[in-house]
């Protein structure tokens, strides 16, 4: 079987592994490295093929639950490749079909990007390891040793769940970066508290992302806007209301991007609790700002789009401003209106974007994102506070 | 909680700046409507303006607001991009138009008046820019009309910032260009005054700072004991088109060699500095233009060519000859391509010539540095090859952005065999993302209050200084003919000369 990579026939992704070894919890490495060395040196033969560079800017190791999702995957790692040419590792565990001979096997592809204008076509590699069961042990250890040396490594542990979470821990020391998806990981009752808590203690060192931060840029930027002119900054501290309406959550669950935006505010403008509870399907805070008290609320909504996540944002002052930022699900667009002016309102795109996309832009920066770390810290707290 | 907006701190967040509005002289104009307008709808696009940013475009046509806004939208659409109808709504809701005599106080009374009713219904708060978007002989009026009717100073009593921006060309000699200064600082402060050259925006432009002074290990070798030369080319594939007026007046000296040319020049050049505040960068470029010795008016024929395209075939095509292009003289002496040797005096660069060239209807459009290194002091494989290239590095600018490095390496085989090989880092490849046009940064820089890329009183000065005595050359009563080259060739021969006096070639792009 063969690769299609934006329509042509670029590598090899058999069925069966390429490279599979009798050893009880390890692929041979020398093996791999082999295949791969092999397809770059002997490009295929074919008549007017163009050449291949061999490229890689980083490493990105992803822990999905099974094949399915393996393949679900294999997509978003050509687009991630695309801008980031990386050595992707993929591994998951398998029950089936793996045979205590064989307990961990690789398949390796290479994935080709035709430039613009000709040249040479820009190749980098995912590895993909099945395990058993009772292989798991190994395979940090194994991916470890697959990794591209000198280069960045990011981990995207895409099914957050506590059960993996041992070896997340352990391979985010090593990789440095850790990334999840908790809005869309999150499916179970109580799933926000326990995932918030093993997150807050990550080994030193250790840079969390998640990908619903990135989905709130479009909302800080346009709360941020509202605040950006010298006169508006000021009611910044009279502010005495401020809702967040989002999706509902599956379960009980608070809506955990309209949490993540709550911390965001918290830490930002320091607001101390002063106390907390849930009606219904709405959690209020009460909080102690630098200009008197504000009440914060997060109110789940059923929505036709249960992934929208936060649909709404309003914030008031008590000298009577308001300032709001609403999201069209139907126009992929947000409208930003604000009362302090002739009532403008502002429409600006938000289009859904994909998972490749949202990786695509973790693996842009470099390191721990400060303003992110000390908001879930904060929809922590906040989440706690309501226990 | 201190002056900063709290809410704006983390990485991911747009640079967005406070309500303003920007009112554009020549707001019918092919830059208004092809570049300065499509780059703010994309900055709206991407949450970079501010619901109350507001646009009062001034011109001496007669239309109608909404004539005037459907006409961008158009303008837009052409441009590759379709609006969404929902969101150009909004934008275009804070475009205006006024039809006005840019030599009349009655428009600048008009125009405050606009200004009062924006800060009171879109938030402006008095913060205001004034983009010179007109013909360059209306800059000094407006400049004076906006001084005499008090929109120009910023007042403690008034709120707002006032900035203007100046688009090239800033004079056209130094002459006019120290009196169009006298002007401005007569009415504005230098912090207030942006003069724009588009190429500081260009993304590959920025990342030359970066390359040098981000990476540890270029500065050592950037300098007079490894550098042999320094070759800058701005090549166009294209005639003078539909702007053989402007053109005519201009010429390549003008049109390139003045401004771009001689930016890139400094950032190539110019000494580490202390660190990224605005005025240190500019001073260090200033730095440079003035180590640049100007020649006298008879050594310029010693270290610059001139050339015309006349008729030739550039990519199979046929093309005329600059004379015969529309609103050109029959008989013109302009121009359409510039050599020229320089060299910088001073610790790092003496003896280091910097060669440059721009020219009109070459044989392919290609803008790049090459840092051309010195061979290596001992021939070792003397024996094997006669000669051994010189390592260059490549900094492209447009098109294909990007760097390369060429470095001789040896053929696998039993003879000892070179061959040069280019180490290639591809803008396009490593990141793939959309390159935010040079207008979309310099405008929000203009917006945020940040100078860095745009240039000062002294820098324009001195770059003026610095090609008088070629347009003094090539202008005057004892001028020679300019020499003719075929469209699609490099230049006229001359130019190939120029360097191969040195023993030097210019490098095939």
């Amino acid at each position: 079987m063969t690769a299609n990579w934006k329509g042509r026939t670029v590598g090899m992704n058999p069925p069966e592994p390429i490279v599979n070894l009798g050893t009880p919890t390890s692929v041979n490495l020398d093996a791999i490295m082999r295949e791969l060395s092999a397809f770059h040196i002997a490009p295929p033969d074919r008549a007017g093929e163009i050449p291949l560079i061999r490229a890689s800017s980083c490493n990105l190791i992803l822990i999905v639950s099974d094949r399915n999702e393996a393949e679900t995957m294999s997509p978003v790692l050509a687009d991630v490749a695309e801008w980031h040419p990386c050595r992707s590792l993929l591994a998951f565990r398998q029950q089936d079909g793996i045979t205590g001979q064989m307990p961990m096997q690789a398949w390796i592809r290479v994935q080709c990007r035709p430039q613009p204008g000709g040249g040479p076509q820009v190749c980098s590699e995912v590895i993909t390891l099945a395990v058993s069961p009772e292989a798991a042990a190994g395979l940090p250890n194994t991916l470890l040793s697959l990794l591209m040396p000198d280069l960045p490594v990011f981990l995207y542990w895409r099914s957050a769940k506590d059960a993996g979470w041992n070896m997340a821990r352990d391979l985010a020391r090593a990789a440095g970066t850790l990334i999840v998806d908790l809005q869309t990981s999150l499916r179970h009752e109580g799933e926000v508290r326990s995932m918030l808590a093993l997150l807050e203690h990550l080994p030193q060192g250790v840079a969390l992302r998640d990908l619903s931060w990135q989905r709130l840029t479009a909302w800080r930027d346009l709360i941020a806007q509202f605040f950006d002119s010298r006169t508006a900054r000021s009611l910044l501290q009279d502010l005495d209301k401020v809702e967040i309406r989002a999706s509902s959550s599956p379960g009980e669950n608070i809506p955990y991007p309209a949490l993540l935006l709550a911390g965001w505010l918290i830490s930002r403008l320091g607001w101390n609790e002063i106390s907390a509870q849930r009606k219904g399907t709405t959690w209020i805070s009460r909080r102690l700002t630098p200009g008197g008290e504000v009440q914060l609320g997060i109110t789940s909504a059923e929505s036709g789009t249960p992934e929208a996540g936060v649909l709404a944002v309003s914030l008031k002052t008590r000298g009577g401003a308001s300032f709001s930022v609403v999201f069209d699900p139907e126009n992929e667009c947000m409208t930003s209106a604000d009362s302090t002016g002739e009532g403008l309102t502002h429409k600006v795109p938000l289009p859904a974007k994909g998972e490749a996309e949202m990786l695509i832009a973790e693996l842009s920066l470099p390191d721990e994102d400060a303003v992110f770390r000390a908001a879930f810290s904060a929809a922590a707290a906040l989440e706690k506070s309501f226990q | 909680m201190d002056d900063a907006n709290p809410l704006r701190h983390g990485r991911r967040m747009s640079r967005s700046p406070a309500p303003c509005v920007m009112v554009i002289f020549g707001g019918s104009g092919d830059l208004t409507r092809r570049k300065l307008v499509p780059a703010l709808y994309r900055l709206s696009q991407t949450r970079s303006l501010p619901g109350g940013f507001t646009i009062l475009s001034l011109s001496r046509t007669d239309l109608a607001e909404e004539k005037y806004r459907d006409g961008l939208r158009q303008t837009i659409v052409e441009s590759g991009t379709t609006p969404d109808p929902s969101t150009w709504d909004t934008f275009a809701h804070g475009i205006h138009y006024l039809s006005g005599d840019y030599r009349l106080p009655a428009t600048y009374e008009r125009i405050k008046q606009l200004l009062a009713e924006y800060d009171l219904h879109r938030g402006t708060a008095g913060n205001r820019i004034f983009y010179l978007a007109a013909s360059p002989a209306d800059y000094a009026g407006i400049i004076q009309n906006l001084g005499d009717t008090n929109l120009a100073r910023e007042r403690e009593d008034a709120p707002g910032w006032r900035r203007v921006v100046v688009e090239k060309p800033f004079g056209r000699d130094l002459e006019s260009a120290r009196a169009l200064n006298q002007v401005v600082e007569r009415y504005f402060h230098e912090d207030q005054v942006y003069r724009i050259d588009h190429y500081l925006g260009k993304e590959t432009v920025q990342n030359l700072l970066v390359f040098r002074f981000g990476n540890g290990i270029f500065e050592p070798i950037w300098n007079r004991r490894y550098v042999d030369s320094i070759q800058i080319t701005a090549a166009e594939s294209i005639g003078v088109g539909t702007r053989g007026a402007y053109y005519e007046d201009a010429g390549a000296l003008r049109d390139m060699i003045q401004n771009h040319i001689l930016q890139l020049l400094t950032l190539v050049a110019m000494e580490p500095p202390p660190d990224f505040a605005p005025n240190s960068v500019r001073d260090e470029k200033v730095k440079v233009l003035r180590s640049i010795p100007p020649p006298s008016v008879e050594e310029v024929e010693q270290i610059a060519v001139r050339g015309q395209y006349g008729p030739g075939f550039i990519m199979g095509k046929a093309a005329v000859a600059y004379r015969q292009e529309k609103n050109v003289s029959a008989e013109s002496n302009t121009e359409t391509f510039a050599a020229i040797r320089f060299t910088i005096d001073n610790w790092r660069w003496a003896d280091v010539p910097f060669y440059v060239r721009t020219g009109k209807n070459l044989a392919k459009q290609a803008t790049e540095i090459a840092i051309l290194f010195r061979r290596t002091p001992h021939r070792l494989f003397r024996q094997y090859t006669t000669e051994m290239v010189s390592n260059v590095l490549a900094l492209r600018i447009q098109p294909d952005e990007g760097i390369a490095l060429k470095f001789v390496v040896k053929q696998p085989g039993q003879a000892m065999s070179f061959q040069p090989v280019n180490m290639e880092f591809q803008y396009g490849s490593t990141f793939g993302m959309h390159l935010a046009s040079a207008y979309e940064r310099l405008l929000l820089d203009c917006m945020l209050g940040d100078p860095t890329l745009f240039n000062r009183a002294d820098s324009v000065e001195s770059a003026w200084a610095l090609v008088q005595p070629f347009i003094d050359a090539w202008t005057g009563p004892l001028a020679a003919p300019v020499a003719t080259y075929a469209s699609g060739s490099w230049g006229p021969p001359e130019a190939d000369e120029l360097l191969e006096r040195e023993h030097r070639r210019w490098r095939f792009l």
